[in-house]
């Protein structure tokens, strides 16, 4: 495992992508190494802070919606029993 | 309806507008309901309904959405941004974390608004792996290209994404201005 190895695989390692072997090659080679591993660390928190950003939102389930999916499927059952 | 939440803030983020992501919901549980035979019993159905959602905001607003620049920039280089800021050295260099310190200045609009930016094809891949969590097989099987695509555009859309917050770490005096 070289530096340049290591950087190639950074977001499939970061994505749980890599089988263990691999895996373990690269965190050796972080263990070693100040420069990959700030990279690594760098990247990591970068993708944290993309999926905080994007789920802080508020994302709650209009009520209304509930009610008109719920609508939905009432009306797909009755009409599927009445197709029979 | 237990996932009714989940594909709600996923249509939220795909379509940015709460009537959209009603509608998109809505459809695509219709069609999850009628199509419902053609899912195979111990496949993922979490994948299988994203799949639905994400054709059906395609098939509906790709037409609509403003057409992003599609001009190919070259690929970016890997670690653009942690290059960048190691570069630009305007955090004091002797710090261990210093690329990761000027990473705490950007407020979650800000790294909302750069996601928002990213061409269509970059974002998806972008909001499925690093927002809904799936691997790269599923995201794979939700848009329906070979897992080499998403690859590629999910590395590229990330380091797109890198570039857009360093020009606006440079525009708001998060790191001084490049020679």
């Amino acid at each position: 495992m070289n530096c340049h190895k290591s950087i190639d695989e950074v977001y499939r390692f970061l994505d749980g992508e890599l089988g263990s072997v691999r895996r373990s090659r690269i965190e050796w080679h972080l263990r070693k190494c100040d420069g990959c591993h700030d990279a690594y660390a760098f990247e990591e928190r970068l993708l944290l802070l993309v999926k905080r950003s994007c789920s802080a939102e508020n994302t709650e389930v209009p009520p209304e919606l509930f009610d008109r999916l719920r609508a939905l499927i009432h009306q797909e059952t009755t009409e599927g029993a009445s197709d029979e | 309806m237990q996932y009714a939440p989940q594909l709600y803030s996923a249509a939220l983020r795909m379509t940015r507008n709460p009537a959209d992501a009603e509608d998109v919901v809505q459809e695509t549980f219709l069609k999850a309901y009628r199509g419902y035979h053609t899912f195979q019993a111990g496949t993922n159905l979490k994948a299988w309904l994203y799949r639905i959602l994400t054709n059906t905001y395609i098939n509906r607003y790709r037409k609509k959405t403003r057409r992003p620049q599609e001009v190919e920039l070259g690929d970016l280089e890997d670690l653009y941004l942690f290059k960048r800021l190691n570069e630009s050295g305007s955090t004091g260099g002797a710090s261990r974390s210093a690329e990761e310190e000027v990473l705490e200045q950007f407020g979650d609009s800000d790294i909302r608004e750069a996601v928002e930016a990213l061409p269509e094809h970059f974002r998806l891949p972008v909001l499925l792996a690093d927002v809904e969590g799936f691997s790269y097989k599923e995201i794979a099987e939700i848009l329906d290209v070979p897992i080499g695509t998403v690859m590629s555009r999910l590395h590229r859309g990330r380091k797109q994404l890198q570039q857009r917050l360093f020009e606006f770490a440079q525009e708001h005096g998060f790191v001084g201005p490049t020679e």
